[in-house]
């Protein structure tokens, strides 16, 4: 498999009287995540599956990649807490990718890399894509590359 | 603006009620709700969360039918047979009601901002004219059962789309029971297949089978004399 770990766009900062779940993009986060996206389609990516977080810089941010999904998108509260072996199964397909946030994604790609979620080492900027190949178990699988969205928005035709 | 809160709470309401399966209103008000919140979705140009309503209204979908064929006329026979499978199909509904992806569903959908109105507004007319075109599919395949289906959708999906836009999609309320009517024969055929196969088995099929087709033919000519009125409203909606 190929999996794609996604972190969310650049979003609302945190406020007192606003609940981390409803934190939305920001306009900017919203544009440039958009021409990452484009990015990762003039490299040829495709997803047969997208599962997300049900927070909404995740839904937005699954949102904006959709139009790289061949198969289908799924929520998932499995990505909105540390990452287990529910969330393990429900990585399926040659090519999935899930969004999400951190430091869950980066305990999800330290326990399929070291097989250790505390493991640390990887914490995502916003927008980045960590890309792995391997079996979907802990230990399993390596990374191929890091994308950070600067790099991504300069891809071109 | 445009929130979708009232029927995101109907939706979280009736779930339990279609779990616990007594009430067959519970598995049709979840349904009107997925169906209507998926309207929503598709205003706002949203492509997520559309896979999760689709899958949850595929899981009570057979329930549902099975409901309003018992609630209907059926020969004691057939009914006998027909009834205890009530119990099997809930069960999907019930584990559906209960699956993680029903709870994340409800969350990311309340999560969502209103949709902003004139981005609704300007979405009507693509919802009108997919109807015109499943309808010409319609017209040239005859009454293909496949093409009347995907008509039936986009009717449906136009009505609620202009509800959700504060106009009136009631006008197509009478095409809509057509269409259910012809999807009661429908789903009665189906049963009666995997039912016995016995002699008064093989009238009563032929006997469903000739109503559905009556029935289709119907449903035709309703549509071909309610095309102008949708093709009036596309003029409605895109004129300056």
């Amino acid at each position: 498999m190929d999996l794609f770990v996604i972190r969310h766009g650049v979003a609302e900062p945190r406020r007192d009287d606003l609940q981390d779940e409803r934190r939305e993009l920001t306009p900017e986060g919203r544009k440039e995540l958009a021409r990452a996206v484009r990015g990762m389609g003039r490299l040829g990516v495709r997803f047969d599956r997208l599962l997300h977080s049900p927070w909404l810089r995740a839904v937005q941010t699954a949102d904006l990649f959709v139009g790289l999904v061949d198969g289908s998108t799924e929520v998932t509260r499995g990505l909105a807490r540390s990452p287990d072996n529910e969330l393990l199964g429900m990585l399926s397909g040659d090519r999935a990718a899930v969004v999400g946030h951190e430091p869950w994604l980066g305990e999800l790609v330290s326990w399929l890399v070291t097989g250790d979620p505390g493991n640390g080492g990887l914490e995502l900027e916003k927008g980045a894509v960590a890309w792995l190949r391997g079996e979907p178990r802990p230990g399993r699988m390596a990374v191929v590359a890091v994308l950070p969205p600067d790099i991504l928005r300069r891809v071109k035709r | 603006m445009i929130p979708a809160g009232r029927w995101i709470e109907h939706l979280a309401t009736w779930l339990p009620v279609a779990r616990v399966g007594e009430d067959p209103e519970g598995v049709h008000q979840v349904r009107v709700a997925a169906r209507r919140l998926d309207a929503w979705l598709r205003l706002g140009g949203f492509g997520v969360l559309r896979d999760d309503l689709r899958w949850l209204r595929a899981e009570i979908s057979e329930a549902r039918d099975l409901d309003v064929l018992l609630a209907g006329e059926l020969d004691a026979d057939f009914r006998a047979w027909l009834a205890p499978r009530r119990d099997e199909v809930h069960q999907r509904v019930h584990d559906a009601v209960d699956h993680p992806r029903t709870a994340a569903l409800i969350e990311a959908l309340s999560l969502l901002p209103p949709l902003d109105e004139a981005t609704a507004r300007g979405a009507i007319p693509k919802v009108i004219r997919q109807v015109l075109r499943r309808g010409r599919a319609v017209d040239q395949a005859s009454a293909d059962t496949e093409a009347l289906h995907q008509l039936r959708r986009g009717l449906r999906r136009l009505r609620f789309s202009l509800e959700w836009v504060g106009e009136n999609g009631k006008r197509f309320v009478p095409l809509q029971d057509a269409f259910g009517e012809l999807n009661d024969h429908a789903v009665l055929l189906r049963w009666l297949d995997r039912a016995p196969q016995d002699d008064e088995h093989v009238a009563r099929r032929a006997e469903a089978h000739e109503a559905l087709d009556r029935r289709r033919i119907d449903v035709v000519q309703l549509w071909r004399r309610s095309e102008p009125e949708v093709e009036a409203l596309l003029a409605s909606w895109t004129s300056s």
